[in-house]
């Protein structure tokens, strides 16, 4: 703790307590869907059977992308890009993508009608399957994950006198986690893009049915970790403050890039069939996010708040919690907007007219919005999520494990 | 959880995919053999009187299958004749079918547009066949209003599953567990199904639906015994139950959780019985039977040029033709 200033502890840590609170209240609202849910099955969701996929679906997703994105961003940028100040995030990108992941397949879990088959997925799979492919390929990402965080761990405690790891001498180390990161470079483009080809390859869902499907799940995934990151970078990690601003600059800008990007995507695949808009299926679906009842998701959250907002911010932005909040407008806004606009209008138009009125029924249905229940299950999640990174985020600083990154202050 | 015999075991069995073969007694694979009619021995079935239609199966045929020692009861029918009821005839291309091996045997369906007057009592009996719960449907019947009033016609189109040839469900399923058997009718394995949903997602006829645990009775004072009652799909006889604590649903037994979908009543045609909507079809427009046997009433009709199968441009290639 001798190291450490004040000045040098994030906004959030400073205001721990607070935080605590929030993400406390947030919970406790919360954990009533988790209770719903587990102790009454999916009484309360809202999909059906015409609407197979949900909020829970798009939460999977999302923090999948989260996770696979934090860490293929922060690798890219510190080992292919070069760009050395994001050393100073240590840590920060794999406990993100840890936790991230965590949560992503507890969304999913709670998604399926057997939660307690789960496992079938390893003891019959059916590697035909993307599914099961990415099963396997989120098990293999979180050992990777968790010995990778290992690994820094140690490196970081050759730095730290009470560390309780053992030490591991620096060359060695960055050797392997060099070639981990690499290796981690090729799960986080298999995962993020096979999320994609999830949906991608369903032939029966012509908006999904889509080439590019994989490449946007990418980027999606870079931008929705990205913007993680630095929420987590301005207000939990403790670093140096220039260091902080010089980091959220360069990894703010990268984001916002991609986004930039991501939205000529966007405008290929939305104006390229709707151009003539004489044929095709996607082209009712593309119309529903445009000018559908929920089209403010499209415009007011997607666009003005996720991408104009969030890049006025990292354009102009002067102080830490600018950058901050960016990321998490381009994270809640611009990367879960567009999440929830492919999983539901995908699915929302029927496959054959007239088969909702042929039988008529709650869960046969075309209309979806996600029911009470379901939000308070993303909201619980959202305080595991911020609550965990909370904590891991207090170890680093207050625990015998490290004081990453301060070490050069107390050199000087 | 439930009850089956030794053709549910030949159901669920892993090796399934395994054109013509089966699991014998001693546990060797042997290759599928004909059903021989051994014994035809007259039973009076007050149960088949009711589930058939017509008033002259309540005869039933004992012939065993001489493969696993299982007998199976065949209905007997009336020597042929002219101007006979089509279901009749179908019954016989029925059980001349299933004197084959089953990957000999090309199940199809065919709908007569023409003849549908939207009466939806197949989707009905479908529903008392195979006990299924709200939400929960295997063949509604979609109906088209064309023009405007007054002039205006309306059309009907039954939604079976379609038992496609190329089905885009199944290999999506992350667990193996639905798949297409040699005779064509793509099947789902309660037991395995992890209800993840994706199978829904990618067929592209909505012909797959989730069972989500709800009960028709659901918020009234009694429990109707009639949702409490087994259903025979796959031979295996399930018991639709949620086992509760202090009212916390502590596990839920299958189907409830499972996706469901219409498997031409598998049940009841290894029974030598046509698919619960043939049979109760007021219009006699739907039609069932081997596709590989070119003297059967399908054959003949799908061999006709009014033929139309729906979203032919995905290249699932469906079983089930509809007449215009
Ligand atoms: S109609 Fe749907 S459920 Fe039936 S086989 Fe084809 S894709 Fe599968
Ligand atoms: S819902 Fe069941 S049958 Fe369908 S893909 Fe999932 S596990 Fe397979």
């Amino acid at each position: 703790m001798e190291s450490l200033k004040i000045k040098d502890m994030a906004i959030g840590l400073r205001y721990g307590r607070l935080l605590l609170i929030g993400v406390a209240i947030l919970g406790a609202i919360g954990i009533i869907g988790v209770i719903q849910r587990l102790g009454w099955g999916h009484k309360w969701t809202n999909s059906g059977s015409y609407i197979p996929w949900g909020l829970w679906v798009v939460a999977y997703a999302y923090f999948v992308g989260i996770s696979s994105g934090s860490f293929l961003l922060s690798s890219l940028l510190t080992y292919v890009f070069r760009i050395h100040v994001l050393k100073k995030i240590g840590v920060a990108p794999l406990i993100t993508a840890i936790i991230a992941l965590f949560l992503g397949l507890i969304s999913i879990w709670f998604d399926l009608g057997h939660m307690e088959r789960v496992y079938y997925v390893f003891t019959r799979p059916n590697f035909n399957s993307i599914m099961a492919l990415i099963v396997w390929l989120y098990t293999a990402y979180f050992i990777f994950l968790i010995l990778e965080l290992y690994l820094a761990l140690r490196v970081a405690a050759s730095d730290t006198p009470k560390s309780p790891l053992s030490r591991l001498s620096n060359e060695r180390a960055l050797r392997i986690l060099g070639v981990l990161a690499s290796l981690g470079i090729l799960l986080d483009i298999a995962i993020s893009g096979g999320v994609g080809a999830l949906f991608g390859t369903v032939s029966a869902r012509p908006m999904w049915h889509n080439p590019l499907y994989p490449i946007f799940f990418i980027l999606l995934a870079m931008i929705s970790g990205g913007g993680v990151l630095m929420a987590v970078v301005a207000f939990l990690y403790p670093m140096l403050e220039e260091e902080r601003e010089a980091v959220l600059k360069s990894i703010g800008r990268v984001v916002a890039a991609i986004m930039i990007f991501e939205l000529l995507l966007e405008w290929a695949e939305f104006s390229i069939p709707m151009w003539y808009g004489v044929y095709g299926e996607e082209i009712k679906n593309m119309k529903l996010i445009l000018f559908g009842p929920s089209w403010w998701v499209f415009w007011i959250i997607h666009l003005l708040i996720g991408f104009v907002v969030s890049l006025v911010l990292i354009f102009a932005g002067r102080k830490t919690w600018q950058w901050g909040l960016a990321g998490l407008l381009i994270t809640l806004g611009f990367a879960a907007s567009r999440y929830y606009n492919i999983v539901i209008p995908g699915l929302i138009t029927p496959v054959l007219p007239g088969l909702e009125e042929a039988f008529v029924d709650h869960r046969l249905r075309h209309e979806y919005v996600p029911s009470i229940s379901e939000w308070l299950v993303f909201i619980f999640l959202i305080a595991v999520g911020v609550f965990l990174i909370y904590i891991a985020n207090l170890l680093l600083v207050h625990g015998k494990f490290v004081q990453i990154n301060l070490k050069e202050e107390t050199k000087q | 959880m439930g009850e089956g015999g030794e053709d549910y075991k030949k159901f669920s069995n892993k090796k399934r995919g395994v054109e013509g073969q089966q699991i014998g007694e001693n546990g060797k694979k042997k290759k599928g053999q004909v059903i021989k009619r051994e014994v035809l021995k007259k039973i009076s079935s007050t149960v088949f009187a009711s589930i058939v239609a017509p008033a002259i199966l309540d005869e039933v045929v004992e012939a065993s299958e001489g493969r696993n020692g299982v007998s199976i009861k065949l209905p007997e029918l009336p020597p042929p004749q002219p101007n006979e009821d089509v279901l009749i005839t179908m019954m016989r291309d029925l059980q001349k079918a299933l004197q084959k091996p089953m990957e000999q045997r090309k199940w199809v369906m065919v709908i007569d547009l023409r003849k549908c007057v939207g009466c939806h009592a197949c989707t009905i009996s479908c529903i008392a066949e195979n006990k299924l719960p709200p939400g929960v449907v295997y063949r509604p019947v979609i109906e088209e209003e064309i023009g405007k009033y007054p002039n205006v016609a309306r059309r009907f189109l039954p939604r079976p599953c379609l038992q496609c040839e190329n089905p885009p469900c199944v290999p999506v399923c992350p667990v193996n567990a639905t798949w297409k058997r040699p005779d064509g009718i793509v099947v789902v394995d309660y037991k395995a199904c992890i209800g993840c949903k994706y199978c829904i997602s990618a067929c592209p006829y909505g012909a797959r639906t989730s069972d989500y645990g709800e009960y028709y009775s659901d918020g009234t004072p009694e429990k109707v015994q009639y949702e409490e009652l087994p259903s025979y799909e796959y031979h295996y006889k399930w018991k639709r139950r949620k086992k509760r604590l202090l009212g916390i649903i502590l596990y839920e037994q299958s189907p409830i959780g499972n996706v469901l979908k219409c498997h031409f009543c598998l049940h009841r045609i290894e029974r030598g019985l046509l698919p619960q909507c043939v049979t109760t079809c007021i219009g006699r427009a739907t039609f069932f039977g081997d596709a590989n046997d070119p003297e059967s009433l399908v054959s003949k009709l799908i061999a006709q040029p009014n033929v139309m199968r729906l979203k032919e441009e995905l290249g699932t290639n469906p079983r089930v033709f509809y007449l215009m």
